[in-house]
């Protein structure tokens, strides 16, 4: 009889110091995370002041790319919150506007303008100057952006190998002879052209820098 | 410290009430508007597979992109299961089945993926086109007119009102580098004739009416650059004030693409499911199938022309939409 109630009873205590084990295991598996002191104090924080975190984080996210494409522009981030500005200016002294124009040229029966549109395909035509910038990944292509404060450089580079020059040569070559241009070489030239807003004509046309680009 | 942690939270709390107050839309509208933005993306969908023929030298990501994580672009078998899955999310989000799952995909995947469009050596700025299904993702969009309903979140007021902070902070951005340049108190110098003339002589932007913007008096640019800067770094303004306030600065934006479109040539069609959120979706829930006719439009025309007629009629739709008073009402759940 004894012996009875002493089994029962340690088989009731046992099972319930399984049980308490089994909960506790899973109370504090669930809560590994928020286990020491530092990150219950971030959740209850979290919990108590939903709106201020979320200003911190929203703060976070849409200033600091903002901030960093101010400091330098070829720091702009993305994924970011970040509209195009294009802040420039054009001064129409006497009634004169001056504006930088950039056209390709190609050999058909003589030198001829090549539609850039035409020559891109799918890609684009607003990403012409980055591409003219990237020398059409023909040459390699460095850029380097510092930030004072803090001090930190970043680098940035074009794919440049041997094959990636021999494919991207074939593709120009294909887009050239698409509109029966040659395909061994096209030129890249900056102008400054020069308007009378007031005559509504242009009153000079000045090349600034001309630039080849062989294709053998 | 506790009590004034708490002050600052009250406070924080009652500025966002304010913007959710100003900008909530109710379950219907979202839903509803859910399918027109689903159909937009897929019939203006270009997909991701051109950049498969793309030769590898035009590849020159910015520093701060999750493309410059690659040395090149990614294979043709990549980009095409990318289009695929696109595809796929699109359609569920359209017919409303795991809708809330789908848009996160669509989130994800435009936010990777435009990153290797933005991989020539400049990144453009449609980032709202992919924020939109962020947007989606909290909202209640999937809850109704849909074959397998989502939950409910309690989500979807802070959702709209941080996306529309997001929205005036993005024409902040724009406007506080034109201000410090364009606002100089000089009528020789102009910045909108900047945009116009890079475009119209570099990118041959010279179409609608670009040709004839050469008659506009110097003084009239003047005015247009002041306009612009007011406009841009003024949203929050219209934002915190009134309902009607952040729907009049929404209506002044579209108007804004429009002559945009008409002059510079320069569509920035994704825009127009992002501001359509609060100025279309009233309408296209009044008027069921009005939706149709954006559709059908993006379906048969291209170009410039069809981004101006849409810009046209999306001012029309906002002009009927004021003298109606569909733009007055906050819907019952808002808390603000």
């Amino acid at each position: 009889m004894i012996l009875q109630t002493l089994t029962h009873y340690f088989k009731e205590e046992f099972t319930d110091f399984i049980q308490r084990l089994y909960k506790y295991f899973w109370r504090n598996a669930i809560f590994a995370v928020a286990s020491c002191r530092k990150n219950k104090l971030y959740i209850r924080t979290m919990r108590k002041y939903p709106y201020t975190i979320l200003t911190i984080i929203l703060f976070a996210a849409l200033v600091g790319p903002f901030v960093l494409k101010l400091k330098n522009p070829g720091l702009e981030a993305y994924p970011a919150v970040i509209f195009p500005s294009g802040a420039g200016l054009v001064d129409a002294k006497e009634d004169l506007i001056s504006s930088g124009s950039i056209e390709l040229y190609g050999y058909k029966n003589g030198l001829t303008k090549i539609d850039t549109k035409k020559l891109l395909g799918e890609i684009p035509n607003w990403y012409l100057y980055a591409i003219i910038d990237g020398n059409f990944g023909l040459e390699k292509y460095v850029g380097e952006f510092k930030l004072y404060t803090p001090p930190i450089q970043f680098r940035t580079e074009n794919y440049f190998s041997e094959e990636s020059v021999r494919e991207t040569k074939e593709w120009l070559q294909n887009q050239l002879k698409k509109q029966g241009f040659q395909d061994s070489l096209f030129l890249v030239r900056r102008y400054m052209v020069t308007y009378n807003i007031e005559e509504k004509q242009m009153v000079s046309r000045e090349l600034i820098n001309e630039r080849i680009f062989k294709l053998d | 410290m506790r009590g004034f942690l708490s002050w600052i939270e009250n406070y924080i709390r009652s500025f966002y009430q304010r913007i959710e107050r100003n900008t909530s839309l109710s379950e219907k509208e979202i839903s509803f508007y859910r399918i027109f933005v689903g159909l937009f993306f897929l019939f203006s969908w270009k997909g991701y597979s051109w950049l498969s023929d793309v030769p590898p030298g035009f590849f020159r990501p910015h520093v701060l992109t999750p493309a410059r994580l690659f040395d090149n672009w990614p294979s043709s078998i990549y980009f095409f299961t990318v289009d695929a899955i696109y595809l796929i999310f699109l359609a569920l989000a359209i017919l409303g089945i795991r809708a809330r799952f789908a848009f996160l995909g669509l989130f994800i995947f435009s936010i990777l993926n435009n990153s290797f469009v933005y991989s020539f050596g400049k990144i453009d700025h449609g980032i709202f086109s992919s924020l939109i299904f962020l947007l989606l993702f909290f909202t209640n969009s999937g809850s109704k007119y849909a074959f397998f309903p989502d939950k409910k979140w309690k989500t979807q007021s802070i959702a709209t009102a941080v996306f529309s902070l997001c929205l005036v902070f993005a024409f902040f951005t724009a406007g506080y580098e034109k201000a410090l340049n364009w606002v100089d108190l000089n009528v020789s110098t102009s910045g909108i004739l900047s945009w116009f003339y890079g475009g119209y002589f570099n990118l041959d932007r010279q179409d609608l009416l670009a040709p004839y913007f050469f008659d506009m008096p110097l003084w009239t640019t003047e005015i247009m650059d002041y306009s612009a800067v007011v406009f841009e770094v003024s949203g929050i303004l219209f934002l915190m004030y009134s309902r009607r306030s952040w729907h009049l600065f929404l209506s002044i934006a579209v108007m804004f693409h429009l002559v945009n479109t008409l002059i510079l040539n320069i569509p920035f069609l994704g825009h127009l499911p992002v501001y359509g959120i609060w100025l279309l979706s009233p309408f296209f829930l009044k008027y069921k199938f009005s939706g149709v006719i954006f559709l059908i439009l993006l379906l048969l025309m291209n170009g410039l022309t069809m981004a101006a007629t849409l810009w046209t009629i999306t001012t029309l739709v906002i002009l009927y939409s004021w003298n109606k008073g569909l733009y007055k009402k906050a819907p019952d759940n808002c808390r603000g």
